[in-house]
């Protein structure tokens, strides 16, 4: 019987031998995307950041060579004369479009997003800590906590403190569920929240300790009340494997909570669509297995849910559209007939406004043709419209569906850390500035910027203009 | 000594000597030289906790990304720097993305065994299906501890956790590896 440390010798000889060696990412790209992050964090404003986006993206980098555009497979079935990708209404071509009789369409100002967006508010202080929104609201509140922090620089965390939880109306007051405390206190907190007019529901968890963390996941009457303990964290059966997930993605639809999370299957990580009535009357319940993603359509007047099912990013994945009937229990559509990924083609994420379904794909990244792609397809059609497209290097990321809108963010390539707005409405692509991490629950949207002066980044939050 | 810094320049009773700054193009040269040294360790950590070499390149681009806009305090010591960068970068991505990215064992494609000894694929396929039997956090310390062979002091420092924490994190995730690699004198794989 060999030692551990032994044991671990001969795993490391394994690893090496497992290893496959490969050149790592151009040391010439990682110094521009250097010193691109360096000036947008610096930059003391969306205008000027924006400015030098607009002027780089004067240059789009060849995607794809043609004999592969030419090859590039429309793979949902349609019908028996199939419809030709086409690209949407573009006002002057871009001669470094990456498709053969595709235009890619130029990019718009970013002040353009503020007939979307107004003007964002900025998040104030409370007791000198930064507020953040930590879930959907109704249409006239937004869920915040406040965690009072004290970073240790020896270990690099932030240990786990108590944080006050509230209700906040955009440029008033918060209304607090549970009061921050003055100083910073070891104890769980308010990580994500999510609130309809009837239902107040949030998750406890000990950050510091990250995914790995169990939650309490708690409800109350939006009017008042003891709240009740709704769900936990679901037990691996061995106690020294713990699954979780950062972001549940509660939405309240009815009485009814859904979000996402990950059971243990038999050692391996499954992940789920949960579900629970708010009042606790029937414990939560699994609906949907093996979700790659869960998002609430932000398009539909009926509030419903769009979950991406597949294993992973390679395999084939497939479009759900789930509700609740009137009896409580849950429906699921398929409503892209068919597999999301191509031949080749990695499905990066996906996201959808009522029947507009919004797919970003990455293709053999690691090639010098490689890069990634958005695309737009309408449910139960095969077209698909290519309206953004970077090179080599490059992916997408955060994904945020919103009413007539997507954002994304472009990773690495010559567009590293940008943000871009798509506007379902009039078809037309925005650079949308430094911000990052967009989310929405259909009325309000919010980001982190950098603040004017400093290297450091706010919350903002603005209403969503109605068209 | 007493006196007001101010600038690079002390205004008050004492002089102090203070070495001009760096250009940025010397600079620049220093992170690259840094990146060609360390690409290597980089790549190969990253690998080892995502499973999967273009998620790995990923990894390591942002993370050198990150270094080199902190690359003023970095530089004293870069590489630590970087590797807590990038270990952190991983939980960034796993709060982002929203999944986990870690290969599921049956996931993972079957390959055919070489009857003469182990192949490179059929020691990766080993290899990635017991890691993925590990949590995250488990991942990180076996990863940094026992395949990148740091010390339990530094795989603390890299993740902000106590030496204790990681003595008994990698004690159990190597008896997990053990079980799913299989205990035999011969050590897993049958590499030794």
């Amino acid at each position: 019987m060999t030692t551990d440390d032994e044991w671990a010798d001969a795993l490391r000889l394994l690893s090496r031998a497992a290893y496959p060696a490969g050149d790592g990412p151009d040391p010439a790209l990682v110094v521009r995307a250097g010193r691109r992050r360096k000036a947008a964090r610096r930059a003391a404003g969306t205008a000027a950041a924006c400015a030098l986006v607009a002027a780089l993206a004067l240059g789009v980098p060849p995607l794809l060579d043609r004999a592969d555009h030419t090859s590039l497979p429309i793979t949902t079935p349609g019908p028996a004369t199939p419809t030709p990708t086409t690209a949407p209404p573009s006002p002057s071509p871009t001669p470094s479009s990456p498709f053969p009789g595709l235009v890619t369409p130029p990019i718009g100002p970013a002040d353009a997003t503020t007939v979307l967006f107004g003007t964002p508010v900025t998040l104030g202080d409370v007791g000198g800590v930064p507020a953040s929104i930590i879930g959907p609201g109704d249409g006239t509140v937004l869920p915040v906590a406040v965690t009072p922090t004290a970073y240790d620089p020896q270990s690099d965390v932030f240990p786990s403190y108590r944080s006050g939880f509230g209700l906040w109306t955009p440029g008033g007051s918060i209304n607090w569920i549970t009061k921050p405390p003055s100083a910073p206190q070891r104890g769980p907190q308010t990580v994500e929240a999510a609130v309809s007019a009837d239902w107040i529901a949030w998750f406890e968890s000990d950050f510091a300790n990250s995914n790995e963390s169990p939650y309490v996941l708690w409800a109350r009457p939006r009017s008042g009340g003891t709240p009740h303990e709704l769900a936990r964290s679901p037990q691996s059966p061995d106690p020294g494997r713990q699954y979780g997930v950062y972001d549940h993605r509660p939405v309240i639809v009815g009485g009814t909570l859904f979000w996402y999370d990950v059971v243990d299957d038999g050692g391996a990580p499954v992940y789920v669509v949960m579900s629970a009535p708010l009042d606790g009357s029937v414990p939560a319940t699994v609906v949907m297995r093996n979700a790659l993603t869960l998002f609430p359509d932000r398009c539909s007047a009926d509030a419903v849910l769009f979950v991406v099912i597949g294993t992973d990013r390679r395999s084939r994945q497939e479009l759900h559209r789930i509700r609740l009937s009137a009896d409580g229990s849950v429906v699921s559509d398929r409503i892209v007939d068919g597999d999301l990924t191509g031949a080749g083609e990695d499905v990066n994420a996906v996201t959808a406004c009522g029947d507009t379904v919004v797919v970003a794909h990455d293709i053999d990244r690691e090639s010098a043709n490689g890069g990634s792609w958005v695309e737009i397809r309408q449910a139960g059609l095969p077209t698909r419209s290519i309206v953004w497209a970077e090179g080599s290097g490059s992916s997408t990321g955060e994904f945020v569906p919103g009413p007539g809108f997507v954002t994304w963010r472009a990773n690495g390539g010559a567009y590293n850390g940008e943000t871009y707005l798509y506007d379902l409405t009039d078809r037309t692509l925005h650079q949308f500035g430094p911000q990052q991490a967009v989310s929405t629950d259909g009325t309000f949207v919010w980001w982190y910027e950098p603040k004017p002066g400093s290297q450091t980044l706010g919350q903002v939050a603005a209403r969503i203009a109605t068209r | 000594m007493t006196g007001v810094r101010e600038e690079g320049r002390d205004v008050g009773v004492d002089v102090v000597l203070v070495a001009a700054p760096p250009r940025r193009a010397d600079l620049d040269a220093e992170f690259t030289a840094f990146m060609a040294e360390h690409m290597g360790t980089l790549r190969y950590t990253a690998w080892l906790l995502v499973g999967e070499g273009e998620h790995a390149d990923e990894l390591v681009q942002q993370a050198l990304v990150r270094t080199y806009g902190a690359w003023s305090r970095a530089r004293t010591d870069p590489l630590p720097y970087t590797r807590r960068v990038l270990v952190n970068l991983r939980t960034d991505a796993w709060r982002r993305h929203r999944r986990e990215v870690l290969t599921a064992p049956d996931e993972m494609p079957d390959t055919r065994v070489d009857a003469t000894g182990p192949s490179q694929a059929e020691a990766r396929d080993r290899l990635l299906r017991a890691l993925a039997q590990l949590t995250p956090h488990q991942r990180r310390v076996v990863v940094l501890r026992y395949l990148v062979d740091l010390s339990e002091a530094d795989v603390a420092a890299d993740l902000g956790v106590a030496v204790g924490t990681v003595k008994s994190t990698a004690s159990r995730s190597l008896a997990t590896l053990r079980a799913a690699l299989g205990d035999d004198s011969d050590g897993p794989g049958g590499v030794r």
